[in-house]
C-alpha cells in the first residue's frame, strides 16, 4: 500500500511535473524559441513561446495530479463509469481547463492578459459549483452549498489576484512557494478527514514543489503561472475537507484555510520595495504561523489513539 | 429435544426468501446489538451500529420457508473513540454518505444434530459489494423470544475496505445478539 502511494503520489507526480518543466525551459532556449517564432510569428504582440512555456508547465502539473487521482481512486469509481463520481475528484476537469486558458494568456504583455480575470472568474465559479457534493447522502449539506460556493469563489479570486500581483512585482521566482504554502492548510484538513483525499494533496504538493524549485533556480521565469491551478486546487480541497470531515471546526478556521495565500500576499504588499531576502523571510514566517494555527486547531484532540 | 427441534426449525426456515404464511418475529431493539472489534498489533477498538432492522419470519411446520434479513443504517455507527467514529464514517472505511446501508441475507443453514450450534450461510452487502459469509450461531428459544448470538470474523478487505492494511488487521470480529420477539 505504502509503495503504491509512494509510486503514484510522489514519484509519478515528481517525474511528470519535472518532465514538463524541463520541456518548458527547453522551449525558452534561443534555438527552439526562434523556430517557434518563425513558424508562428508574433501577431498583435502575442508571444507564442511564452504561451507554450506556460501551457507546458501547467499541463504537466495538471497531468501529475490527474494521474495520481486516476491511479489511486479509479477503483472506487462505479463500474459503468470511466469518470469519477465524487465531487472532490471531478474538480480536476475545471481546474485543468481553466488553468490552461489562464496559462495561455496570463504571461502576455498585451491587453489580452487582462482577459485572464474573466477566465479566472469562470474557472473559479465552475470549480465552486462542481466541488459541491450532491446526491441522497449529501442532502443535509445542501443548505450550506451557497455559502461554500460563495466562499470558494471569493477566496479563489482574491488568492489568484494577490498571488498574480505578487508574481508581477518581483516575486516571480518564489511566488510558487507561497502557492505551495496555500496547499498546506487543505492538506492538513484532508489528512484529518480521509486518506484518499490526503494522498491526492500529497501528489499536488510534490508537483508544486518541483515547479517551485524550478522557478527559484531560473533567473527569470514565466512558469509561475502554475499558481493558477494550485490556487484553484487549494480552494476545492478546503471544500472537500469540509464536506468529508465530521469534526466541528470553527468557521473562521475554514476562512483562514481558504484565504491563506491572500494573507501571505497581503503581508508582502508593504514590503514590495524591500529586498527579496526580507520578503521571503516574512512570507515564510507568515506561512508557518498560518500552518501552525491551522494544524493546531484541526488536529487538536487528535493525538489520542486512532487507527 | 423439543427445544432442539424448534431451534432447527427456526433457523432452517430463516434461510429461504419465499413468501409464505409463517410466524413473523419482531426485533427487540433494546436487547439486540450488532458490534465489531477492530484490532491492530498494539491495541483494539470496539464499535457497532445503533440502528438496524431485522425481517425474520419462521415457519415451524415447513422450516425451509423462512427468511432472515438484517438492514443496518451505517450512519448510526459508534465506537469507543469519537475521532475514530468520525474516521470510520468516511470513505476510508464505511463511507456512510455513499453507502447508507449494510445488509445481510441468510441463504442456507447447516445444523449438526450433535450440538445446538448452527452455521448460517448468508450474503453481506457492504460498500456495494456482496460477499458470502458463514456465520456460526448459538440460538436460544423461549416461549416469548428467539435469541440468536453470533461471534465470527470477517475479512474487511473482501468488501474493498483496505485502509491501513498491514497496520490494522484485516479480520474484524463481529459480535451480534438478535432478540426476536415471537
Amino acid at each position: 500500500m505504502e509503495q503504491q502511494i509512494l509510486l503514484w503520489c510522489v514519484i509519478a507526480p515528481a517525474i511528470l511535473s519535472l518532465a514538463f518543466v524541463v520541456l518548458s525551459i527547453a522551449v525558452s532556449s534561443k534555438a527552439v524559441s526562434s523556430k517557434i517564432s518563425s513558424l508562428a510569428p508574433r501577431c498583435c504582440g502575442f508571444d507564442c513561446t511564452t504561451s507554450i512555456q506556460s501551457l507546458l508547465v501547467t499541463f504537466g502539473w495538471c497531468l501529475a495530479v490527474a494521474v495520481a487521482l486516476f491511479a489511486r481512486q479509479s477503483k472506487s469509481w462505479m463500474p459503468d463509469h470511466t469518470w469519477p463520481q465524487e465531487a472532490w475528484q471531478q474538480v480536476v476537469l475545471p481546474i485543468t481547463l481553466g488553468s490552461l486558458l489562464l496559462a495561455l494568456i496570463a504571461n502576455q504583455s498585451t491587453r489580452l492578459a487582462e482577459v485572464r480575470w474573466v477566465v479566472a472568474g469562470i474557472a473559479v465559479t465552475l470549480v465552486a459549483m462542481i466541488a459541491m457534493p450532491s446526491g441522497d447522502g449529501w442532502s443535509d449539506m445542501v443548505p450550506v452549498h451557497r455559502f461554500w460556493m460563495g466562499a470558494i469563489i471569493t477566496s479563489g479570486l482574491f488568492n489568484l489576484w494577490l498571488l498574480d500581483r505578487m508574481a508581477r512585482r518581483g516575486a516571480d521566482r518564489w511566488v510558487m512557494w507561497v502557492a505551495l504554502a496555500g496547499l498546506g492548510s487543505p492538506t492538513i484538513l484532508a489528512a484529518s478527514a480521509f486518506a484518499g483525499l490526503a494522498e491526492w494533496f500529497v501528489a499536488a504538493i510534490v508537483a508544486t514543489s518541483v515547479v517551485a524549485i524550478a522557478t527559484s533556480l531560473q533567473k527569470s521565469t514565466v512558469i509561475w503561472c502554475v499558481l493558477y491551478p494550485v490556487v484553484l486546487f487549494s480552494g476545492a480541497g478546503v471544500a472537500a475537507g469540509r464536506f468529508y470531515t465530521y469534526e466541528d471546526h470553527p468557521i473562521w478556521l475554514y476562512g483562514l484555510m481558504l484565504f491563506a495565500p491572500s494573507v501571505i500576499a497581503l503581508v508582502d504588499v508593504p514590503l514590495e520595495r524591500r529586498s527579496t531576502v526580507i520578503r521571503v523571510v516574512i512570507a515564510l514566517v507568515t506561512s508557518l504561523l498560518v500552518l501552525v494555527c491551522v494544524a493546531w486547531f484541526v488536529l487538536a484532540g487528535s493525538v489520542e489513539e486512532q487507527w | 429435544m423439543f427445544r432442539q427441534i424448534l431451534t432447527i426449525a427456526l433457523l432452517v426456515s430463516s434461510t429461504s426468501g419465499l413468501a409464505f404464511a409463517g410466524e413473523k418475529l419482531s426485533l427487540d431493539q433494546e436487547k439486540s446489538k450488532i458490534e465489531f472489534v477492530g484490532s491492530k498489533a498494539d491495541g483494539k477498538h470496539e464499535g457497532g451500529f445503533k440502528t438496524f432492522t431485522v425481517n425474520a419470519v419462521a415457519d415451524f411446520e415447513n422450516p425451509d420457508n423462512g427468511s432472515l434479513e438484517i438492514e443496518i443504517a451505517t450512519d448510526s455507527l459508534w465506537s469507543d473513540d469519537e475521532k475514530l467514529t468520525n474516521h470510520l464514517k468516511n470513505p476510508d472505511f464505511f463511507d456512510v454518505r455513499k453507502y447508507p446501508k449494510i445488509t445481510f441475507k441468510a441463504t442456507k443453514i447447516n445444523h449438526s444434530d450433535s450440538d445446538e450450534k448452527v452455521t448460517m450461510v448468508g450474503v453481506i452487502k457492504m460498500l456495494d459489494k456482496e460477499v458470502e459469509v458463514t456465520v456460526p450461531c448459538t440460538p436460544a428459544i423461549s416461549e416469548t423470544a428467539v435469541t440468536l448470538k453470533a461471534d465470527f470474523k470477517i475479512d474487511r478487505t473482501k468488501w474493498g475496505m483496505t485502509y491501513g492494511e498491514g497496520k490494522i488487521n484485516n479480520d474484524v470480529e463481529i459480535r451480534a445478539v438478535l432478540v426476536l420477539n415471537r
